[in-house]
């Protein structure tokens, strides 16, 4: 009596575990095929534009010194891309000093100050604006951006200004709606500690509240220079495209983005010109690193304390 | 038979002095009425404690008497809030002064983001207390709240690194620096370990030399243990109010009896 019971328990114990077996183990097969092919396809992209970035250095048709050189003459075989390469940290700094404060204020106004109308109303509308196609927004640059600080200083109005406006609208709202997310996620305890200590609701804002958002708020900076930097069709549309010295904000410049994208099409795959499109394209990849790696640090000096 | 065993017995030289004094005190969250014709005197430098079912009306009470309810939308306040005379519903009362003279502590500790040191000097500086003041005033008040030995050697440290208890403590401590006359405690005890819940029931014996302490609070031994007077409230009405030796050992409302009981609550 007493075995028989046990082996109906074993039974009962083992029969839903075999079923249970057969889809743990279609479940995990399925997760790790598709994580080894993600992590396939990333290996594989990374190795092809490093091998790709460094094939011109390799094959000594350029040297380091030469590729950050100011002497960019495609013609006689001079790729100096010093001037390129600070556009673009030009145009995304240019537009983070905008972003930046501007963002962040209205994060706080949209939690802090007017949060009925600012969750109903302009959280929403930043949320599209984010999705919106950033050839969109070179798209009004050009329409509206350009001519009217032609207008207004005199010449085309193509340029560094005119890029760093139009990044700067497309990274407001990718600052807004991160730096929201950030304010949102300080628990109410610590407003409700300031307020009882007799702090104002500016002092709260700012000492308590900001403080404790930081790492947060620098997340959404940094995704926005990020965004910024890497952007391409928004900025060709409305820089000039003309590898000038970037220190003057009416004069037309090139970026490492607009560079690839107006001349990958017009060069041979093989040529200098087109392997150089490639090393920007690196040059690229290792800043979006430097971005992420930044973000990395950021948010991990907040789990430690 | 109510059993309380270590009841605070009536100290003979309590004070007469009338610190907070309501007159028909109603507050509304919205259309729901919170508290009902609430009289209650509360005197200087004694504990009272407010013991009663779970949303009864203690913390909306306690938090009227320093507007805390203020950054509640939809809060309303009728009747009159007496401090020391002066009616802090008046319109010219700047809730920040006010917050100040009456301090509060929360049920779960929340010391910011911030230092030990810096949680303090934060509630100094925005009440304008200078520069070179302000290192001896957090020295004392970690001192007054027995945590000083505790972390004398770490004041640059994140205070979000101490224990609850200690957090809890340190909250007191930015509390008192401020020098407030009266001390607002909303269930300081009830996320804390017994060791912790002592030395905070100890430490407000000794701050009740210099400050006035209204306690809300869960335990009803907490409440029979520390305070001179006690406050049952029911469905936001004040049941009963009395020494804290009479209302454990013979309330004078059958509804206090039954919670104290363990009836219902
Ligand atoms: N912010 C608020 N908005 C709306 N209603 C509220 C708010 N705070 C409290 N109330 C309501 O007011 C009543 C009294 O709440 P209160 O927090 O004062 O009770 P309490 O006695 O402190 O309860 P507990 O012991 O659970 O802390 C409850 O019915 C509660 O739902
Ligand atoms: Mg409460």
């Amino acid at each position: 009596m007493k075995e028989r019971g046990n082996t109906s328990l074993a039974e009962k114990l083992q029969t839903p575990a075999r079923r249970i077996f057969w889809t743990e183990w279609r479940g995990r097969s399925i997760t790790y095929v598709s994580v080894w092919i993600v992590i396939l396809i990333l290996l594989s992209l990374l190795w092809f534009i490093t091998s790709k970035g460094l094939q011109p250095f390799l094959n000594g048709e350029i040297t380091l010194s030469q590729f950050f050189s100011t002497n960019w003459s495609p013609q006689d075989n001079k790729f100096g891309s010093l001037y390129i390469m600070l556009g673009s940290f030009m145009v995304t700094i240019g537009a983070t000093l905008i972003s930046a404060p501007l963002g962040i204020s209205a994060a706080i106004f949209m939690t802090e100050i007017a949060p009925k109308w600012g969750k109903k109303v302009l959280q929403p509308a930043t949320e599209i604006l984010v999705g919106i196609p950033s050839v969109v927004y070179g798209f009004i640059g050009l329409t509206l951006l350009v001519p009217f600080i032609g207008k207004l200083i005199g010449g085309i109005g193509f340029g560094l200004l005119s890029g760093i406006l139009v990044l700067s609208i497309m990274i407001l709202p990718t600052i807004i709606s991160i730096s929201v997310d950030a304010i949102e996620a300080v628990p109410q305890k610590y407003r409700e500690g300031s307020y009882a200590l007799g702090a104002t609701r500016w002092q709260t804002i700012w000492k308590i509240v900001l403080k404790t958002a930081l790492p947060g708020l620098m997340t959404a900076v940094v995704l926005g220079m990020a965004r910024a930097f890497g952007e391409a069709l928004a900025v060709q549309m409305v820089i000039g495209n003309v590898p000038n010295a970037p220190f003057h904000f009416f004069i037309s410049i090139h970026t490492l983005t607009s560079m690839i994208t107006q001349n990958m099409g017009n060069t041979v795959p093989g040529e200098t010109f087109n392997q150089i499109l490639w090393s920007m394209a690196l040059v690229l990849l290792l800043m979006t690193l430097v971005f992420i790696l930044v973000i990395r640090l950021i948010t991990r000096r907040r789990d430690v304390s | 038979m109510l059993d309380f065993p270590y009841v605070k017995k009536r100290d003979a030289d309590l004070s007469t002095n009338v610190t907070v004094k309501t007159n028909k005190l109603n507050v509304y969250y919205g259309s729901s009425h919170a508290l009902k014709d609430i009289n209650i005197t509360l005197y200087d430098k004694t504990i009272t404690a407010f013991i009663g079912p779970s949303g009864c009306g203690k913390s909306t009470l306690l938090r009227s008497i320093n507007r805390m309810n203020d950054t509640i939308p939809g809060a309303k306040i009728t009747g009159d809030i007496f401090i020391d005379g002066v009616n802090i519903q008046t319109e010219s009362i700047q809730a920040t002064a006010l917050r100040k003279h009456v301090g509060m502590v929360f049920q779960k500790p929340n010391p910011f983001f911030k230092s030990i040191f810096e949680n303090i000097a934060f509630a100094l500086r925005i009440h304008g207390v200078s520069k070179k003041d302000i290192e001896a005033v957090v020295e004392e008040s970690l001192k007054r709240v027995g945590l000083w030995d505790e972390v004398k050697d770490r004041l640059q440290d994140s205070a979000l690194q101490l224990s609850g208890g200690q957090q809890q403590r340190l909250c007191i401590a930015r509390t008192i620096a401020m020098n407030p006359s009266i001390i607002l405690l909303d269930e300081p005890t009830s996320a804390l370990d017994p060791i912790s819940t002592e030395k905070i029931e100890q430490l407000l014996q000794e701050l009740k030399r210099d400050f006035t302490i209204v306690i809300v609070t869960h335990n009803m031994h907490q409440a029979a243990r520390i305070s001179d007077y006690t406050a049952y409230f029911h469905l936001g009405n004040m049941v009963e109010i009395g020494h804290t030796e009479q209302i454990f050992t013979a309330p004078q409302q059958s509804r206090t009896h039954d919670y104290l009981s363990g009836k219902f609550g």
